[in-house]
């Protein structure tokens, strides 16, 4: 077990000015003074969440690809997944129980990638199509930017983890344009 | 009641009674909440855009339909939505500059389920602009006042949908939670809200905030009245990412059903020693056990993590999240935004993508930690504010996150939550409730909330304009 990093040193005003410059971001001394506030309370926040987790831990962040064609939705791995982690006991201990199911479950997304690609565009063919097919296919093919796939993706992550009583992964649909609408075109 | 006549105060359940037997017309009713709008709006500020023209037409329809032999519980209903979620036609401004004069081409899901079941739109409400902050005196609309103190605080961000549907204004309203923005509203205003299992209603058409939390659902004067709508609103929509299939079900009639015999577990800890609650909401919390008790409900004190480290993950994902959608338009509108939006946002642009990650990881394990809660218990209750609405004017804008909201818990948890009128202060100032269920356990939550308002009677009071 690999020792918890040491807590983040706060960062400077002046520090805090670069890195406001660098999101692009111009403020007058008064904004200045309420971003400075606003960090010092969300610094605290941060401080308190455990960083200190295992290598092995899996990432929060995850998708679900739609089943490839002619796969029954119900025994997609992302299905196994979720009924792994929606057992009822710590999360420690969970996630140590889960492990195995979740390599093996990453291992058949990670090959699939190639057959999952259509089912998100214009390409999926209908045949026998399940929901997240048909909805797939209603949905117009656009590229998705990074930002909003983590934002997709963390969604369902929250559902999925509380046991969602999923029959098919849901379509990944695609967004629209800033401000920032939820979700896909209509 | 004569031919003609409408009672001042109706839940959906009674007007939908009223109109299936032909007591009331949808265009009366219609008639008669857009006089009341007209005459008692302009002391609460909820309404952004009175839409009386399109509301009369959907009466008329609504009225045609019933003679012709359509029966559903929400046709002719007068409802709004709170001003993030997209009206076609309609505008839709989220209750900021930046969207001044956006027209939407297109319904948002939900509203688009409401009316295909034959609701009829009165306006669009007010809310914390963007769903997020607090009242904000520097944006074209003054924020909503709570119905019962005009002087008081609505809560938010749902703030206008709390106080039309407390003032009887509409019959239902939609809001939009991601740290407690129905729930919030529901308190301070002595009306119903539920914030569903993510995934249970859809999000498409409607303003994000931060879309790993955001969730949206009914508010009304009852429990029951939130059923209603959320017979028409739970379901798949294959075009929101994060929709969930799920089995029908009628949250109508699982309300029936008694409580005898439920676990509840009472977040005790949280409302005594983490957000201590003022006396009268001690009192309240008090006599609602009891009336659990008297349910026949098993009533036992239960144990979450502590609500800080809910807020700490919740909080540090909205930021993130909100700066990451409002990033383009922060750079070139800044000053359009009001105060309060910025200081809760523009925080967001110092987090850490380490950070954020850490947050959604530390999110995983709270989930399981709640969810196994939920092996002793079938609902736990607790205080969703530590007292009654505040004043306005105590609402600083550089408040920003230093208090930690007991609602979170739901959201970061991703469980179904709803609060219900549970009492009143010696003010006459409503006190909430607050109901949260396992994953998918919403016709439980609505269940105990229907029982409860029935058993404690806190539903023949309203304000007074």
């Amino acid at each position: 077990m690999p020792e918890p990093p040491p807590p983040m040193p706060a960062i400077s005003v002046a520090e805090m000015q670069m890195l406001v410059t660098r999101a692009g971001l111009t403020l007058n001394p008064g904004q200045m003074a309420d971003l400075v506030l606003a960090w010092r309370q969300l610094e605290g926040l941060i401080g308190t969440i455990p960083h200190d987790r295992p290598l092995v831990d899996d990432l929060a962040s995850q998708f679900h690809l739609a089943p490839p064609e002619g796969a029954d939705a119900a025994a997609a791995p992302a299905n196994r997944d979720s009924r792994a982690r929606s057992a009822p006991a710590p999360a420690r201990k969970s996630t140590a129980k889960a492990a195995p199911a979740r390599k093996a479950a990453a291992a058949k997304s990670a090959s699939r990638k190639g057959t999952a690609k259509p089912a998100t565009g214009r390409k999926a063919s209908a045949g026998k199509a399940g929901p997240a097919r048909k909805a797939a296919k209603a949905a117009p093919a656009r590229k998705a930017t990074p930002g909003r796939a983590a934002t997709r993706t963390a969604g369902g992550t929250a559902a999925k983890a509380a046991g969602a009583p999923r029959r098919a992964a849901p379509a990944r649909g695609v967004s629209g344009k800033a401000p920032p609408k939820r979700t896909s075109p209509r | 009641m004569r031919k003609g006549e409408v009672p001042p105060f109706l839940t959906i359940a009674d007007a939908a009674r009223l109109i299936a037997s032909r007591k009331l017309s949808p265009v009366e009713l219609t008639r008669a909440l857009l006089a009341r709008i007209e005459a008692v709006d302009s002391q609460l500020n909820a309404f952004l855009l009175v839409a009386s023209k399109q509301a009369l037409a959907a009466a008329r329809a609504a009225e045609k339909a019933l003679a012709e032999g359509r029966k559903a519980p929400l046709l002719g209903i007068p409802v709004a939505y709170k001003d993030i979620f997209e009206t076609a036609g309609v505008r839709t401004t989220a209750h900021s500059r930046i969207l001044h004069d956006n027209v939407p081409k297109q319904d948002a899901e939900t509203v688009r389920r409401l009316q295909a079941a034959g609701t009829v739109m009165l306006g669009k409400l007010a809310t914390h602009e963007f769903a997020i902050g607090g009242p904000a005196t520097d944006l074209p609309w003054p924020p909503a006042r709570n119905p019962w103190d005009t002087a008081r605080f609505t809560g938010g961000s749902s703030s206008g949908s709390g106080a039309a549907v407390a003032a009887g204004l509409a019959l239902g309203a939609l809001g939009s939670d991601t740290g407690g923005s129905i729930r919030l509203p529901a308190a301070y205003c002595g009306i119903a809200g539920l914030k569903p299992t993510p995934g249970l209603v859809s999000r498409r058409g409607v303003f994000a905030l931060a879309p790993s939390l955001d969730t949206v659902g009914p508010m009304a004067w009852t429990a029951e009245d939130c059923a209603i709508m959320l017979d028409v609103l739970a379901g798949h929509d294959p075009l929101d990412p994060a929709s969930v299939p799920t089995p029908a079900t009628s949250y109508t009639r699982a309300i029936q059903a008694p409580l005898a015999g439920l676990r509840v577990g009472l977040l005790r800890r949280a409302w005594e020693r983490e957000v201590p609650v003022a006396p009268e909401m001690r009192q309240m919390l008090d006599s609602a056990v009891g009336l659990l008790r008297d349910l026949g409900c098993r009533v036992e004190d239960a144990v979450l993590p502590p609500v800080q480290e809910y807020n700490a993950v919740g909080r540090v994902l909205i930021s993130a999240e909100a700066f990451a959608l409002h990033e383009a338009t922060l750079r070139t509108r800044l000053s359009d935004y009001s105060r309060v939006f910025r200081i809760r946002v523009l925080g967001g642009a110092l987090i850490r993508a380490a950070d954020y990650i850490a947050a959604q990881r530390r999110r995983t394990d709270l989930i399981a930690q709640t969810a196994a809660a939920f092996g002793k218990f079938d609902v736990l209750v607790s205080a969703p504010t530590a007292g009654a609405a505040p004043l306005l004017g105590d609402q600083r804008p550089d408040e920003g996150f230093a208090k930690p909201f007991l609602t979170t818990v739901a959201n970061v948890a991703a469980i179904p939550s709803m609060v219900v009128c549970g009492g009143f202060t010696a003010g006459g100032l409503p006190l909430g409730l607050e109901i949260m269920g396992p994953a998918w356990g919403d016709a439980t939550v609505l269940r105990v909330g229907h029982h409860f308002e029935q058993a404690a009677g806190t539903r023949s009071r309203r304000p007074t304009l």
